[in-house]
């Protein structure tokens, strides 16, 4: 191999190996957005593991406890087979889109008292107004 | 009109299977026959395909609820333009129309080259024929888009934040990049099997690619305005999957079109540009499965279902068929040169190659993370947007940098004459640009470097490109700088040559310039609006204030020299939606700006015979008496909360309207493109209090301007042009010889 061709090697390895040192400090870092991603049941069932989480589930209709300064929040979601439940804490903005049922995805972990200190909260709408009572049907049942 | 649809895609597929099948059949045989029948094919399956769009849109027009897809897609009172956009708002018309525009492609590419590329148009029709039949096998067999259900007297509606005049051309935009790539790859691929490797096939395919790159960059920027005034959350991208998907394949074309012209001059590179446009295509396939799967959950993917598996071996036998193709050809694809310098057109042309796939790798990485972690150690690991941000950033800055370096500097071997003639003016401005930063913001740069080294000394790593971020904005408007100095110096120098040559006034001589070689001005051009578009997300992104306040009606938010006032609120009803309207009066600086209007909708659930009633008897008191038809739109939000409390089932889909000030204003150069974002985050209908979330983004609007500057690049690009046209008839007269 000549000199040039070694130049031309090393940028290039170089250039991959910035970028692969840059991937290892931006997923080690703590607030980097690195975090598992579990549902309900799987949260509860593995104790209490470090790191972030965002764990989904559906929101407990019911439970929905809205703060009057309109930006806190405290639920409780269930696991979408059924079984676990979490309660929840968030601090932020709502999303239109989060209601009864919805499913949620909540970011955080757990605090000392058990509840889930969420940092964020995605919100997905049932996205079909007919999950429940079959296509078309009547929603109350009366005719 | 269903059973026309049914039948107009079964026969489209067995036109399309047999177009795949006669076309290879061709290439063992003798005689055009075959061929001729397999181009006949292409077009029938496009005329049908047609047909069956048409049948489709009929019934969104006219509202025949007993098709699935207009059950769930459209409703009695949804806007006409909304009806016909409502057929690629599913997923079953998504694909339908990812083949219809294919089939359109195809047909262009079987008329227009007939009688040319004898030896490649088996091929070229072949691999079109497959990808097409693919498709027809997901519209007829898997995700059909004439299923029907019982009779249905309205349908659900189109998701309301889908209803914007963005996302209606939005998907259709994007799906014209995603599709074009078929063509530059079907021709990559006829070049490879027939050994014909020359100039031809991406020179035909030339105008093609720089279309498709065009539509899927312009489609992503759509779909960045579409979130950003549509979802409320004062922010354009937040490395979603979807909008992962749609940029990767962006980045690689980018790619593509770069490292061939190096192909194209020098004969270099020819094994990575075959590399290069599979890969394009393939993400190009990946990111349709991606959108239309729902693999990775996403907050914006609108569809989830079963079309995972097939898409999966389709893009598994893509990928490996042509990787194996480029291995067992690579004897044909040898450099004609070779990289002389490091500081050379063809070296900078070589690191943005490995800065563009390197940034696309890493996206790919990122977003696939939680499939991967899951195979490999069962646990799902997402990674957000700060990892994102913090690996590519630099990069992007990078490559930046070499969109100056990459056009001035000189071929082979850049010479210090070279340098001082193209790089010392656009490297001072670009310096002064940085210098005048470090003076204006002083104490914020010395605290970034100690941040620095404070972080290196503790070996933080992550601290180090926390303190760091400071210098990207300065440092991308440097780089900005520097970039517009080249070109800018660049146009200079043709026009005073043109004038001193030819004699011509300034003006002629600039028209005739770029005229004459329109590939390369209309690259600058787009040159330029990259590096608008890189203000914009720059400023917009590091100088944006932000807050959220509940006030009552007459109260005021104050924010970074602004001053909002809530002025009242009234109630409406209006098409499939009741909305709380908060006015708000804006002062900038103490300055009167704007009077807007925000609005928070709810859209109910007609489902509910209650509900439906209510609103329809509301509907009709609208324009009546104010007082009365205030309080039958409040008695609707009051049932609404009532079902809501028992139903278990949604009872309305709410969404907002965002309102802007945008500040075009010489008065205020500092505020100049600059938005004021108001959203409504609760509305109260009897109080009128209400949680406002306010937005300052600085020079926002340089990114929508930028993409325009695009546009007027990538027009200009495309446009026939006689020295192309000789270039390429000449390419095809050696190879004829050739054959010969």
């Amino acid at each position: 191999m000549d000199g040039r061709r070694i130049k031309f090697v090393v940028i290039g390895l170089g250039i991959v190996a910035t970028m692969v040192f840059m991937l290892v400090v931006a997923t080690q870092k703590s607030d980097g957005g690195f975090a598992y991603y579990v549902s309900v049941k799987e949260f509860t069932e593995k104790g209490e593991p470090k790191g972030r989480f965002r764990v989904n589930g559906k929101v407990e209709p019911g439970t929905i406890e809205r703060m009057p300064d309109g930006r806190q929040v405290k639920f409780t979601i269930k696991d979408k087979d059924g079984g676990a439940t979490l309660p929840v804490d968030f601090a932020g903005i709502i999303p239109d889109t989060f209601v009864d049922d919805a499913d949620v995805v909540v970011e955080g972990n757990r605090r000392a008292d058990g509840v889930f200190e969420a940092t964020t909260l995605l919100a997905k709408c049932p996205s079909k107004y007919e999950a429940t009572g079959g296509a078309g049907a009547d929603p109350n049942g009366t005719n | 009109m269903s059973t026309l649809g049914h039948f107009a895609l079964f026969l489209a597929l067995a036109c399309s299977a047999w177009a795949a099948t006669a076309a290879w059949l061709s290439t063992i045989s003798k005689g055009r026959g075959l061929q001729r029948s397999a181009e006949r094919g292409v077009l029938a399956a496009c005329a049908l395909v047609a047909l069956a769009v048409f049948a489709l849109e009929y019934g969104f027009v006219t509202n025949d609820f007993s098709l699935d897809a207009v059950y769930h897609y459209s409703s009695v009172n949804q806007p006409l333009p909304y009806k016909i956009g409502a057929l690629w708002g599913g997923q079953a018309g998504s694909l339908l129309l990812w083949a219809f525009i294919l089939s359109c492609m195809s047909s262009i590419v079987v008329l227009t080259n007939r009688n040319k590329n004898r030896a490649m148009m088996p091929w070229i029709v072949h691999v079109l024929a497959i990808v097409m039949t693919f498709f027809l096998v997901l519209n007829n067999f898997i995700a059909s888009p004439f299923e029907t259900g019982p009779l249905r007297a309205d349908g659900v509606g189109l998701n309301p934040q889908l209803k914007n005049y963005w996302m209606m051309i939005h998907p259709p935009t994007l799906y014209l990049g995603y599709v074009g790539f078929t063509i530059p790859f079907a021709f990559g691929i006829a070049a490879l099997v027939t050994r014909r490797t020359g100039d031809i096939w991406f020179r035909t395919t030339r105008r093609w690619t720089i279309f498709s790159w065009f539509f899927l960059g312009i489609g992503i920027l759509m779909g960045s305005f579409w979130a950003y005034i549509e979802l409320g959350w004062g922010g354009y991208w937040a490395w979603d999957p979807v909008e992962n998907a749609s940029l990767m394949p962006w980045l690689t074309g980018t790619a593509f079109l770069h490292s061939v012209i190096l192909q194209e001059k020098k004969g270099m590179m020819k094994v990575w540009n075959m590399t290069l446009i599979i890969l394009t295509f393939c993400l190009a396939i990946f990111g349709t499965f991606l959108t239309r799967s729902g693999i990775i959950s996403s907050v914006h993917s609108f569809a989830t279902s079963n079309i995972g598996p097939a898409f999966a071996w389709f893009l598994g036998i893509t990928l490996f068929g042509s990787l194996i193709l480029l291995v067992l050809r690579l004897d044909d694809l040898k450099s004609e040169a070779r990289m002389e310098s490091v500081l050379s057109r063809e070296a900078s042309f070589l690191f943005n190659n490995m800065m563009l796939v390197g940034i696309a790798a890493t996206v790919l990485l990122l977003t696939t993370f939680p499939l991967i972690s899951e195979a490999a150690t069962g646990r799902k690991v997402t990674m957000g947007p700060p990892i994102f941000n913090l690996v590519n950033i630099p990069w992007a800055l990078t490559l930046l940098f070499l969109v100056g370096v990459g056009p001035l500097i000189a071929w082979r071997k850049a010479t210090a004459e070279n340098f001082r003639r193209n790089f010392v003016i656009p490297g001072l401005v670009g310096l002064w640009s940085l210098v005048l930063f470090v003076v204006l913001e002083g104490q914020a740069a010395i605290d970034a470097v100690s941040g620095i080294f404070r972080s290196l000394v503790r070996a933080d790593f992550g601290g180090v490109f926390d303190s760091i971020k400071t210098f990207y904005p300065p440092l991308c408007f440097a780089l900005a700088a520097f970039v517009v100095a080249t070109v800018v110096l660049e146009f200079y120098r043709g026009v005073r040559a043109r004038r001193h040559q030819y004699g011509e006034g300034p003006l002629t001589a600039f028209g005739l310039l770029v005229w004459r070689n329109k590939r390369r001005w209309g690259g600058y051009v787009v040159h330029l609006g990259f590096v608008v578009v890189c203000i914009g997300v720059a400023a917009s992104s590091a100088y944006r204030k932000e807050t959220v306040e509940m006030i009552e009606p007459k109260g005021t938010i104050k924010i970074d020299g602004y001053a909002m006032t809530y002025d009242g609120y009234r109630l409406d009803a209006i098409d499939d939606y009741v909305a709380a309207v908060t006015e708000v009066s804006v002062w900038q600086d103490g300055r009167f700006a704007a009077r807007l209007e925000a609005e928070q909708r709810a859209h109910p659930n007609m489902l509910f015979p209650e509900l439906r009633e209510a609103f329809v008897r509301a509907k009709t008191m609208r324009g009546g008496d104010p007082g009365a038809y205030t309080a039958a739109v409040q008695g609707i939000y009051t049932l609404m909360a009532r079902l809501e409390g028992q139903a278990g089932r949604e009872v309305k889909t709410p969404s907002t309207e965002v309102a802007i000030h945008k500040s075009f204003s010489l008065a205020a150069p500092q505020r100049f493109g600059e938005d004021f974002y108001v959203t409504p985050l609760g509305v109260d209908p009897f109080t009128g209090q209400a949680n406002f979330r306010i937005f300052v983004n600085p020079m926002v609007n340089f990114l929508w301007f930028g993409g325009f500057v695009l546009v007027i690049g990538a027009t200009l690009c495309v446009f026939p042009d006689a020295r192309e046209r000789r270039r390429l008839e000449a390419a095809m007269a050696i190879d004829e010889r050739e054959a010969a």
